[in-house]
């Protein structure tokens, strides 16, 4: 069981002119329900509902959805300890790394600290600007360098490149880090679930469909028998792709347990009392694994 | 309205019309005539004072490229491997080993009453260790409770105890380039980079930037700067919030306070449309000890840190090229608006494909909105060529070399990083000189001590910490080029060349008084030359006696 108290940590990296700031304002917006803590280079770009503000200063928007958002201002590091060590910290933090930044770096320091876990570091590729960059001798080393610390790669303003473009950009990035997953967007369309959802460890098969809705496959089942959540434990960790799973389960013993399968943990609270409807639902990427249904059922015994 | 006549063995004036005299007359802090006692009594009644009769007396020294954190290390342990004065005028002697620096831990833990509190040090610096390398057990026999950090020199380096390390999760993430292991794959408690720093400030509470200004740290930044002969120094690169103008407004105003200081602001803290306007707004509240205007960038990193972008071969060890800072285009737009409006940019260059885009930059800049006299300046540019000295010349673009760098790694470069052909031009002062470049020297204090005599001695002899000469004749200051580059060259470098950096009517009587004169000692023992104190705006400091 995972500590509650430990604060996933997302890095977003990528190149000046990415899509990293559209990217940042539409998870402070679209934060389904989660506190999230998110630090950016400079208030100027993030565009806020001021409806949404509850408070500001310098360096910090609060706002009603429980988010808050920081400017990395003289000092990152600061920025950073002063979200961990709030009374109230965030539930994730959202780091976005400087354009030249290596994203990696960045990502070592919540994995130095107990109280952060690395939830995934994604860096954003521009489709209309990648082949020039990595042709820059003054460029080429940074983006390579970014491009190598992601373990999901989002190519963006697909919209506006020509397909040629896109696609020669698919292949260098296929080259560079071959099986590391890549989604085709604008930035605007990237499933909010999918980041939050995302296992570091997760690697699928190199397909890039251009709906990254199509990416998904999804699953439920609704079972009265006791569980063996030993059992389930092993069917999670074993499925490669699979991002959420949530529900309620009954318990042998009598009670029940609430699960939560979050990037690649599997968190259990017990429920004294069985539960009147007991029912799982999961949410993947790529393809639907052969038979992970049924290996679902067979927990149910 | 008093007059004081300070009488000298020799005053060195830096000013070429009257390069030497023997008296100075000072009127409301500033100099009033230099001459003999006659000359300078014509202007009337005056106070002779004969306490310099057996000094020298030259311009107040300038440090050009320092950083007010080296006041705020004071109040922590000095680890370092070369003998350091403190703000007391203690000399604090090098560490040549482990157990020395264990020790010396183990005396300040004994003298720090919090049992709790986290024990710093600072300016540890293995190099000549050999294969030695510190281990968190070593720190362990400093204390068994306290949280124990200690700082290399670059401060890109950390040594944590035992404490520290249980407090993080380096244990589960010893495949991470930050995080040093020993041959059993545990971590040794050595980190690099933003990782090292996170632990300080989190387990050992460290927070060296907005330490900095506070008034202790500032007081010890002086004092330094006073036992060293330096009457002006800068803080190479800061935020300059509200609170912080206000803390070193309210210091630097006040009377003892023995130290004029020239802040930079950070120009890349915030983007340039709201830097501009925000180092526009700081102009007017600079004051007589608290200069503002000027503008610092960072390009990359260090050469011996590996993070300097160089041109072609790149690194002799075949480490890959450094890291911009900034990007290149950002970088090229940053400087087109802080030229625009009219401001002094000091541009932290390390390595030559850096000095080349800075280059290029101020280039583009210059041909949109020419400033006559802008006077931006390269900091480090330690690999700079000759033909980019020629560029700089041509523009108008000054030079600020990190001399230091030739004594404390010179080998380095020599063996590691550069290789011989480069490690022999690094901070080539001579080059600037031949090709017209106006120069200043730096020690980049706290990274090494502040001292201009001994950056001068460094310039002058190019002698590496082994004893390797880098660089010809030709790369050698003489001792008069020198002692220029640490005062008029510092203060023209700073656009203050008509307040400070020679002793002659007008300017402020800023002096360092010094027991033995530079010019008679033997080149090699410019470094020793004693200081006595200074004299800030007419007022006296002497050093304290140890």
């Amino acid at each position: 069981m995972s500590d509650r108290s430990v604060i996933p940590v997302s890095v977003v990296g990528g190149f000046l002119g990415a899509g990293k700031t559209t990217l940042l304002n539409r998870l402070l917006q679209e934060n389904e329900g989660r506190r999230l803590g998110v630090i950016v280079n400079d208030f100027g770009d993030i565009n806020i509902d001021e409806n949404l503000i509850v408070t500001r200063d310098e360096d910090m928007v609060s706002l009603a959805n429980g988010c808050i958002c920081c400017s990395i201002g003289n000092d990152f590091l600061r920025a950073l300890i002063s979200l961990v060590t709030r009374p109230d910290p965030p539930e994730h933090i959202v780091i976005e790394a400087s354009g030249v930044a290596d994203p990696l770096r960045i990502a070592a320091i919540a994995r130095a600290d107990k109280a952060l876990r690395l939830q995934g570091i994604f860096v954003l590729v521009d489709a209309t600007q990648y082949q020039t960059q990595a042709a820059d001798p003054l460029l080429v080393d940074t983006v390579r360098a970014q491009v190598g610390a992601a373990d999901l790669l989002l190519l963006t303003k697909t919209d506006i490149a020509k397909d040629d473009q896109t696609q020669a950009v698919g292949e260098l990035l296929e080259r560079e880090r071959p099986g590391v997953l890549r989604i085709e967007t604008t930035t605007t369309d990237v499933p909010v679930s999918l980041l939050f959802g995302f296992s570091a460890d997760l690697r699928t098969p190199s397909t890039t469909p251009h709906d990254p809705h199509a990416l998904f496959w999804t699953g439920s089942i609704a079972c009265d028998k006791a569980c063996d959540v030993e059992q389930l434990t092993a069917v999670l960790e074993d499925c490669a792709g699979l991002l959420r799973c949530k529900g309620i389960v009954r318990s042998a013993g009598g009670g029940g347990q609430i699960v939560q399968w979050t990037a690649g943990r599997l968190e259990l609270s017990s429920l004294e009392v069985a539960p009147a409807e007991a029912a799982l639902v999961y949410i993947g990427v790529g393809a639907a694994p052969a038979g992970f249904e049924r290996s679902i059922q067979q927990c149910f015994e | 309205m008093t007059t004081t006549i300070f009488s000298a063995k020799r005053i060195i004036t830096m000013n070429p019309s009257r390069p030497f005299a023997t008296h100075v007359a000072v009127r409301d802090g500033r100099v009033l005539s230099v001459g003999t006692l006659k000359e300078v009594s014509a202007w009337g009644d005056a106070n002779v004072d004969d306490r310099f009769s057996d000094q020298v007396v030259m311009p107040g020294l300038i440090e050009g490229h320092s950083h007010l954190v080296e006041g705020a290390l004071w109040d922590h342990t000095y680890v370092g491997y070369y003998d350091r004065t403190a703000p007391d005028g203690r000399v604090w002697p090098g560490l040549k080993s482990v157990d020395a620096v264990v020790e010396r831990l183990q005396e300040a833990s004994a003298a720090q009453d919090d049992p709790d509190a986290a024990l710093i040090g600072w300016g540890f610096d293995p190099i000549f260790f050999g294969e030695q390398r510190m281990h968190a057990r070593d720190l362990d026999r400093v204390s068994n409770g306290r949280c124990i950090g200690v700082f290399h020199a670059s401060l890109h380096f950390l040594n944590v105890n035992s404490a520290v390390i249980e407090d993080s999760d380096l244990a589960a993430s010893t495949d991470m380039q930050e995080v040093m292991t020993d041959a059993r794959g545990a971590p040794t408690g050595e980190l690099a980079g933003m990782v090292g720093m996170y632990l300080a400030m989190k387990s050992l509470k460290f927070d060296l930037g907005s330490q900095a200004t506070h008034p202790p740290a500032l007081w010890n930044f002086a004092k330094v700067c006073q036992l060293a002969g330096v009457t002006t120094a800068t803080d190479l690169h800061s935020p300059l919030d509200d609170e912080m103008v206000g803390r070193l407004t309210g210091e630097t105003d006040k009377a003892d306070f023995p130290l004029r200081i020239v802040s930079a602001f950070g120009g890349t803290l915030m983007p340039a449309d709201k830097g501009t306007a925000r180092i526009g707004s700081l102009v007017s509240k600079s004051t007589d000890k608290h200069k503002m205007g000027i503008v610092k960038l960072v390009l990359d990193g260090s050469i011996q840190g590996f993070t300097a972008r160089l041109k072609w071969p790149g690194h002799f060890n075949g480490a890959p090229n450094g890291l911009w800072y900034i990007a290149p285009d950002e970088f090229k737009k940053t400087v087109l608006a802080y030229n625009a409006a009219g401001h002094q940019l000091h541009i932290h260059t390390n390595g030559d494909e850096a000095t080349e885009l800075a280059l290029d930059a101020i280039e583009e800049a210059l041909a949109t909105n020419p400033h006559p006299d802008h006077r931006h300046t390269l900091q480090h540019c330690q690999m700079a060529s000759d033909a980019q000295f020629r560029r700089m010349a041509a523009m108008g673009v000054g030079v600020n070399l990190f001399s230091n760098h030739v004594y404390y790694w010179g080998d380095q470069h020599y063996e590691l990083t550069l290789g011989p052909d480069r490690a022999h031009r690094i901070d080539n002062a001579g080059s600037a000189v031949e090709h017209g470049v106006d120069l200043a020297l730096h020690s980049d204090a706290p990274i090494t001590a502040i001292g201009p005599l001994f950056t001068a001695w460094c310039a002058v002899n190019r002698v590496t910490s082994t004893g390797k000469h880098l660089g010809g004749d030709a790369e050698r200051l003489t001792v008069e080029e020198a002692l220029h580059t640490i005062t008029m060259g510092g203060a023209i470098s700073l656009k203050l060349d008509h307040e400070i950096g020679s002793i002659e009517v007008g300017k402020l009587a800023d002096f360092a008084v010094l027991n033995e004169d530079p010019f008679e000692v033997d080149p090699m023992a410019l470094k020793d030359v004693d200081v006595w104190g200074t004299v800030v705006g007419g007022e006296v400091f002497e050093a304290p006696q140890v």
